[in-house]
């Protein structure tokens, strides 16, 4: 099964059956305990992994050292029949002959050795991959709920006294009011700029509240009060 | 703090758009959660929630919870959204636990600017985001 029907499977499996939005935030504690279980069970795979690997690099330098001597001794087969030496050229041929049997059979074992370090290391990946999407699951539930709770102190969209969010249909409005206002304000300052100049600028500007009045005396001792 | 969490909040400090808009950025780092909470401009009721996996940022806007909607229109408010997940500039929508929002996910390996980007154009989307969503949503 693919990695992502995995992970469905398990969200699914940590959500209200009536809730298909998947986990919920209780669902999510339990979760992470899987998670930690399934970071351990990787842990152990990795290093079944290594074992696996350290056999097949002994098993590839073994196949390589027969083969170097097959080729030696081939060579030396040749060079003997050429020489003449029958009987030593025999006898090569049948140390020959155990060597090409002894490769055979280490080469069909090193083979599967591949095969296998093909298949952990798909596996391996497959979960690794999961993990992270079940931990990114986890983020997003759990970031949420944090700004809820620190929703008291700022304006977020959160109402902070129970799971729910805030109207985004209220908050909208409030924004936009709020994007109004200030393109409100600049306009005004662009029309007002246009038909002043100077100190008569900054006067009309603070009469229609595009700045505040804040250069004043007793605002600057406010600011160094502060 | 993370790593991939201290990058961001420095990528997006003393950062101003074209524009000269600009972020403000408060981190939360417990035993439960570390994240940062990134507010753009007028718009601070919908914060940006920046988090970090093994291999992924990811940029959260909460927008609605499902009771918002308005009753009988779920299936097709979710059409809506996945057709226009394409067409929604680097963010895509998403529902978790019940809270729909749209986010970015990036590598953890990506650069500032990239960053920057990123949380730029999610900033952007949230208004068109619920723009869209509204005509599905109970009126406040």
């Amino acid at each position: 099964m693919g990695f992502l029907n995995n992970v469905l499977k398990t969200m699914k499996g940590y959500g209200n059956e009536a809730n298909d939005a998947f986990v919920d935030s209780q669902g999510i504690r339990i979760m992470e305990q899987e998670i930690r279980d399934a970071e351990k069970s990787q842990r152990q795979a990795n290093e079944s992994l290594t074992d696996v690997m350290a056999e097949q690099k002994r098993l590839a330098r073994k196949v390589n050292d027969l083969t170097a001597s097959i080729t030696e001794y081939g060579d030396a087969i040749s060079k003997l029949l050429a020489a003449g030496n029958e009987t030593l050229a025999m006898e090569t041929a049948e140390k020959l002959a155990e060597l090409e049997s002894d490769l055979d059979g280490n080469q069909v074992v090193l083979d599967s050795y591949n095969e296998q370090v093909k298949e952990l290391k798909a596996i391996i990946k497959d979960s690794s991959k999961q993990r992270d999407a079940l931990k990114r699951e986890v983020l997003i539930v759990k970031s949420t709920e944090a700004a809820q709770k620190a929703s008291v102190a700022t304006a977020t969209q959160f109402s902070g006294t129970n799971s729910s969010l805030r109207s985004a249909s209220a908050s909208m409005e409030r924004i936009k009011a709020k994007q109004q206002k200030r393109k409100d304000k600049m306009k005004a300052a662009r029309e007002l700029a246009a038909e002043s100049n100077g100190g008569e600028l900054k006067n009309k500007l603070t009469a229609a509240g595009v700045i505040g009045n804040q250069n004043s005396a007793a605002s600057i001792l406010d600011r160094y009060r502060k | 703090m993370s790593n991939s969490l201290d990058k961001v909040q420095a990528a997006l400090t003393d950062f101003s758009c074209q524009d000269g808009c600009s972020f403000k950025v408060t981190a939360t780092d417990n035993d439960d959660i570390s994240m940062l909470t990134i507010i753009y401009e007028d718009i601070e009721e919908f914060a940006i929630l920046a988090t970090a996996s093994e291999t992924q940022l990811l940029f959260n806007v909460a927008l609605f919870d499902r009771s918002q909607i308005i009753e009988g229109q779920e299936s097709a408010l979710n059409k809506v959204m996945l057709g226009l997940n394409i067409a929604m500039p680097l963010s895509s929508f998403a529902l978790t636990a019940g809270i729909y929002s749209i986010f970015g996910a990036m590598s953890i390996n990506s650069e500032a600017k990239h960053i920057q980007e990123e949380v730029l154009v999610l900033s952007e989307n949230i208004m068109d985001a619920l723009e869209v969503c509204q005509k599905f949503l109970i009126k406040a």
